[in-house]
């Protein structure tokens, strides 16, 4: 939307005013720019009633709804947009409540010669003369603004600067039907001539009383107003009348008034744009207002074609983004999740492949070393067998010296045994030696002499010959003893 | 269809504040709820399973299997070339043991030297003066100690004086021969005829 812009749509005209200067008939198609349109009174439905201060603003509109549907004459069958505005009259609010049918709007805009799609502010022209009020000072009075046009005409009442009523009157063509007068001559009449007598023609007059005659009951109904508004909100009087007819005023409006006791100043609305109707300026400041934050402003919206908000500005939307958001986060996760995986997956193949080549070079080493191996072993064997030839001969040139010592041996135990025997003087019938360590001697020893075979065998123990043993020693019928020694050399001492 | 979408962004618009922050939570919770039962848990279950293949696969990498595998061809190698040194030493000695052995002539029993051995023992026997009644040579090949085998048995009868066949006896161990006397028997017979017996066992090598 264009800032502070606006623009104010009706079924001639386009104006688009930045609140210094207002442009027609642009050819601004431009959505963007904050619209309006002025409804006409005859499709606006009103109501009002009094209700409890107590309720909030969302509780008075669903009452304002529903009153209005069964005490304003709403029919039931159409779809309305409502609106309301509330005065606080103490411990209660008096409800203004506004209903415009979308049917009758639709046949209205439907009259324009271009389409309109969005409207931002739908609003009756009785509302828009807040925007007269601009100072503080310029509040301080009661007013009434009287409209005439060829179409509607109405009074509408505001209490320091605030509206709080309006009457509908007759319009000009409504006048012009009643008195049989063209409206050209009508409005030439109103404008020229107003209600004064002294500037009317006596052929002139009957139109004059005609006129006066429907005017004055309109007056009337204002004046009736005043006087119920007057009760409600504590209205003093009327301080001014602003006539807003084609930026002319009406002479001898005033002696309306007089005749119910008012004296007001009958003022016209003030030319604020050179060349810009002060009526349309109005409506031009009052939707430039509202449209700039003019929150003190009273105003009703009965547009049912409200611009809609960007779908990017629903809650609804910002659900899909989180959807989205938490897609693209989640992806991103599964992405990274998945690239780790597939990082660790390439991190094991190469693992299996520096594993694999280890082990191959194991399988070689294996190879190699089962070869070394089996060559070391057959070394082993080799080395063996000639450690075992070496061990046999050297065992051989070990026994052989012990071979030919077995002689000395040998002579040394005969003589060993020969010279026991010499000593104790003993005899033997026979002498075996097996070898170098076991002999056998078979003894005879005279009978006083038979201690000497134990003598002898003493002395061979004595001599280092350990094992010296007889069976038995026996005596013979010659008178001699015999015995059978048997000497066993086990280790020589 | 814009009109639809923004009828349903309406109905949303109107929920309650609590609502909305509860669909906001549901949308994360019910999106990483899906995440993870679809995808996470299981890739956080492959991730534990690669996590433990990775460790197992380096720890048997820091095995060190190849290293000791070339310290222990190392080793062998170096085995097998003090063998070598070894067995070579072992032949220098065998054949130098061979050498030794074959200069030690009398180990080789020959019928040349068994009779130049009975040409000393009847001439000794004659010196000596005892009497020879029989020689009886057999022959025997049985193994003894080492190389040496029992080559030759030679039991001798003989009678003479007690003396005498003692110095006989040791004429016959003073052979260079590699000779054994055993079985010794000494008796008297009729007529105090002294008589012995003895065998003399005669080792050796094959030539």
């Amino acid at each position: 939307m264009i800032e502070n812009t606006i623009i104010l749509l009706d079924n001639e005209h386009t104006i688009v005013y930045d609140g210094q200067k207002p442009i027609f008939d642009t050819k601004i198609t431009n959505s963007d720019i904050f619209s309006a349109v002025v409804t006409p009174l005859k499709y606006l439905h009103s109501f009002s009633f009094k209700i409890a201060n107590t309720l909030s603003d969302d509780e008075l509109a669903m009452k304002a709804e529903l009153r209005m549907y069964k005490e304003g004459g709403l029919d039931t069958q159409k779809e309305y947009i409502i609106d309301f505005v509330k005065y606080d009259i103490g411990d209660e609010y008096l409800i203004e409540v506004f209903a415009l049918a979308k049917d009758d709007f639709e046949e209205y805009i439907a009259g324009f010669s271009y389409k309109i799609n969005v409207i931002d502010l739908v609003f009756p022209r009785f509302l828009a003369y807040e925007a007269y009020y601009k100072t503080e000072e310029s509040k301080k009075s009661n007013d009434l603004y009287i409209y005439l046009s060829e179409d509607e005409a109405f009074g509408v009442i505001y209490q320091n600067g605030k509206y709080i009523g309006h009457r509908l009157i007759n319009s000009l063509n409504a006048i012009s039907k009643r008195t049989g007068l063209e409206l050209v001559k009508l409005k030439e009449y109103l404008k020229e001539k107003g209600f004064n007598r002294d500037n009317y023609e006596l052929e002139e007059v009957l139109i004059l009383d005609a006129i006066i005659e429907v005017f004055s009951k309109d007056i009337e109904k204002i004046v009736y107003s005043i006087n119920h508004k007057r009760s409600l909100f504590g209205l003093s009087g009327i301080d001014s009348v602003f006539i807003d007819f084609d930026g002319s005023t009406i002479e001898g409006i005033e002696g309306f008034f007089l005749q119910y006791g008012f004296e007001p100043a009958i003022k016209t609305l003030e030319q604020h744009i050179q060349n810009l109707n002060p009526s349309l300026y109005v409506l031009l400041e009052y939707v430039y207002a509202i449209n700039n934050n003019a929150t003190d402003f009273q105003y009703i919206n009965l547009t049912h074609l409200a611009r809609k908000k960007p779908l990017t500005q629903y809650t609804g939307f910002l659900f899909l983004i989180e959807v989205v958001l938490l897609i693209i986060l989640l992806t991103v996760a599964g992405v990274y999740t998945s690239h780790y995986l597939e990082k660790q997956q390439n991190e094991i193949s190469h693992l299996n492949k520096q594993l694999k080549e280890k082990r191959k070079k194991i399988e070689l080493l294996s190879v190699k070393m089962k070869k070394i191996k089996k060559q070391n072993d057959k070394l082993l064997k080799e080395k063996k067998e000639f450690e075992d030839k070496i061990f046999v001969y050297e065992t051989t040139f070990r026994v052989i010296p012990m071979i030919s010592k077995i002689s000395l041996k040998r002579q040394k135990m005969m003589n060993d045994i020969l010279k026991t025997l010499k000593k104790y003087k003993l005899n033997a019938s026979s002498i075996l030696q097996k070898d170098e360590k076991n002999f056998e001697i078979s003894l005879i020893s005279l009978s006083s002499k038979r201690d000497s075979i134990s003598k002898f065998m003493h002395e061979l123990i004595n001599m280092g010959y350990n094992n010296v043993t007889t069976q038995n020693i026996q005596y013979d019928e010659n008178g001699v003893y015999k015995s059978k020694i048997t000497i066993n050399l086990k280790e020589a001492k | 269809m814009i009109d639809t979408i923004r009828n349903k962004l309406e109905d949303i618009e109107e929920l309650e504040p609590k609502e909305k922050v509860g669909i906001y939570l549901a949308i994360a919770t019910v999106l990483v709820s899906i995440f993870y039962f679809l995808f996470l848990s299981s890739a956080l279950d492959e991730f534990n399973e690669n996590q433990e293949q990775i460790n197992s696969l380096k720890e048997k990498l820091k095995k060190p299997t190849y290293t000791l595998a070339l310290q222990k061809i190392a080793r062998l190698k170096k085995e097998v070339m003090k063998n070598k040194t070894e067995i070579d030493e072992a032949k220098s000695q065998l054949i130098f043991f061979q050498h030794k052995l074959n200069s030690e002539r009398f180990l080789f029993i020959s019928q040349n030297s068994t009779s130049i051995f009975l040409d000393k023992l009847l001439d000794n026997s004659l010196k000596k003066g005892v009497l020879i009644q029989a020689i009886t040579l057999r022959n025997e090949n049985e193994p003894y100690v080492g190389n040496l085998k029992l080559k030759k048995v030679i039991d001798i009868n003989a009678s003479g004086r007690f003396l005498n066949n003692l110095s006989f006896l040791r004429t016959i161990e003073e052979s260079p021969m590699l000779l054994k006397v055993e079985n010794l028997h000494i008796f008297l017979q009729e007529a105090d005829t002294l008589h012995f017996s003895f065998e003399v066992k005669f080792y050796g090598v094959k030539k």
